[in-house]
């Protein structure tokens, strides 16, 4: 064989050489020199490049759309408005949820997530039925409108144990999905625009609260033909399915996504992570989307890239998904861990979902089944 | 397109669209006009291979539109988010916004085709995709990216180094 060229030395590393090709590329290069260090300085190139464009995608962190409404110039086609926006994220969602609980154990010991900001005080999130929330003294006073918005819109809950949520206007969002229940999605929708067409003085955090709520509910599909109902004057809400307001993702230290993750990361065994960041759960299919995502990145010669996402999903994602079960119209497969398209990763690349001690946790990369397998035992 | 709808091809392939865009453009706004111009066309004009054609698209109207220097869009301002214990010190912030800028000056010292070879390489795209929406041959695309990506790692280094020597004075 002659010397290897540039070309070939990338389309090698790209996975692009036949396998009598590539064959003949490792002979050559086992006794040529020369061709070996002109692979490693190509292989250099490759690595180098790849994180280059990587971080062509970062901007500030945090950085979201403003909430002002958004002038436009011209009409935009029907399919970037945002109600069917939320809609195309419902089919995503649905997908990759649908997948996420085909192997998954049913635990509930969601409600433990440390980025929580809800207490379950004696009283199993899980349960299918309404929760009224009872509101301590000293909370703000939109948390209390919040927690009467949510008695209106399911009047006739059986009396529940009672449940302390945290003044926040972001615990309530989280908190609402609890009580799941199509019929309380739709009942919590009404109330947020109630709430914000009916008060003198609005309480915009608990309107935004309800309807943070009822798109999170929407994404999933159960009040999906509603689109985007409730007007609380809050854009940001509005467009939360849409790619314009997903943050990108951003790089942070590991010690960083070990905090985010509550005190303990998940790894590859034996591999060197290339790169960690934080993503919206929104944009990772499966995840729940109220939560952020660590994901981190590994590239190996052998393997390729591969990616481990996790989070620690909240009480609501588990609600959610045990109320989803109970549904005639989803289907919940008791099966092995699932494999699905990843839209991260590129065309031939698949992911392997499940869960492990209260961890969501989802495997992508190009390697065949039984690879997959085994990369996958060596997380831990 | 006769088996698969413009919703399931929005579903799939606007985040990568968008994403590789965004990339080109460093203007999100500017991304999300093209991409939303790319998808009207597939409406216009339902493709055959969608994937391809609707990435070589993208890239075309990143040519056109700069050629016109048209900006049809929208304004969206950006705003920090108030919450998140992930805040960058300002050091940090400063540093990552400073190295997305230099990438982002390297990357335009590619030439166009070198760059669009590169992108679709990051989307997942195989050369034998990558040949069909650059009209290149495929022989020719590990060629072509071996020369675009040690250039951009190349013209990094030395923006780089030259940024050093400018904070050094």
């Amino acid at each position: 064989m002659q010397h290897v060229d540039e070309g070939m030395i990338h389309a090698f590393l790209d996975g692009e050489l036949s396998p009598a090709e590539a064959t003949e590329f490792e002979r050559h290069l086992s006794v040529c020199a020369p061709c070996r260090a002109k692979f490693a300085e190509e292989q250099g190139f490759v690595t180098e490049a790849a994180g280059l464009v990587v971080a062509l995608d970062d901007v500030p962190p945090g950085t979201r759309p403003a909430t002002t409404p958004i002038p436009l110039r011209r009409a935009r086609p029907w399919f970037v408005r945002p109600a069917t926006l939320a809609w195309a994220a419902s089919i995503v969602a649905a997908a990759g949820v649908g997948y996420a609980w085909r192997g998954a154990p049913a635990t509930p010991e969601f409600a433990e997530a440390p980025v929580a900001s809800v207490v379950a005080k004696g009283t199993d999130r899980a349960d299918a039925a309404p929760a009224p929330v009872e509101v301590p003294a000293t909370a703000a006073p939109a948390a209390r409108q919040a927690a009467t918005a949510e008695r209106r819109a399911a009047p006739s809950a059986p009396p529940p144990e009672p449940t302390v949520v945290a003044a926040e206007p972001t615990a309530l969002a989280d908190a609402s999905p609890a009580a799941a229940g199509a019929g309380a999605a739709a009942g919590r929708a009404n109330a947020a625009a109630e709430l914000s067409r009916d008060s003198a003085s609005p309480a915009p955090a608990a309107a935004q609260a309800l309807a943070a709520t009822a798109q999170y509910e929407s994404a999933r599909g159960y009040v999906y033909e509603r689109g985007v109902p409730v007007d609380t004057g809050a854009s940001s809400q509005r467009l939360a399915f849409g790619p314009a307001t997903i943050a990108e993702p951003r790089r942070i230290t590991m010690d960083e996504a070990v905090s985010l993750l509550g005190g303990s990361i998940q790894l590859i065994d034996g591999l060197t992570p290339q790169r960690v960041e934080v993503i919206a759960g929104i944009d990772v299919a499966g995840a729940d989307p109220n939560r952020q995502v660590v994901r981190i990145y590994y590239e190996e010669p052998d393997l390729g890239l591969v990616t481990l996402d996790q989070q620690r999903p909240g009480p609501s994602f588990e609600a959610m998904r045990r109320a989803e079960e109970q549904t005639p119209s989803v289907t919940v497969l008791p099966s092995a861990p699932a494999r699905s398209r990843s839209a991260m990763a590129g065309p031939q690349s698949t992911t392997t979902i499940w869960r492990t001690d209260g961890v969501w946790l989802a495997l992508t990369s190009r390697l065949p089944a039984d690879r997959m397998a085994a990369l996958q035992a060596r997380v831990k | 397109m006769t088996t698969r709808s413009i919703e399931e091809l929005f579903a799939e392939y606007h985040p990568g669209i968008l994403r590789m865009l965004i990339r080109r453009t460093g203007d999100r706004d500017r991304a999300e006009d093209l991409a939303a111009e790319t998808f009207a066309r597939a409406f216009a004009a339902p493709p055959n291979n969608p994937r391809p054609w609707l990435f070589a698209v993208a890239l075309n109207l990143v040519r056109e539109d700069g050629r016109r220097s048209v900006r049809q869009g929208r304004r969206l301002e950006l705003l920090k988010a108030e919450q998140t214990g992930l805040t960058e010190t300002p050091d940090e912030e400063l540093e990552r916004n400073e190295r997305t800028a230099t990438v982002r000056r390297a990357l335009e010292q590619l030439t166009e085709r070198d760059r669009q070879v590169l992108l679709l390489q990051a989307e997942g795209f195989d050369y034998e995709e990558i040949a069909t929406a650059t009209g290149l041959a495929k022989g020719a695309i590990g060629t072509t990216l071996a020369r675009a990506r040690r250039r951009l790692v190349e013209a990094y280094r030395a923006l780089d180094a030259e940024e050093g020597h400018r904070a050094a004075r």
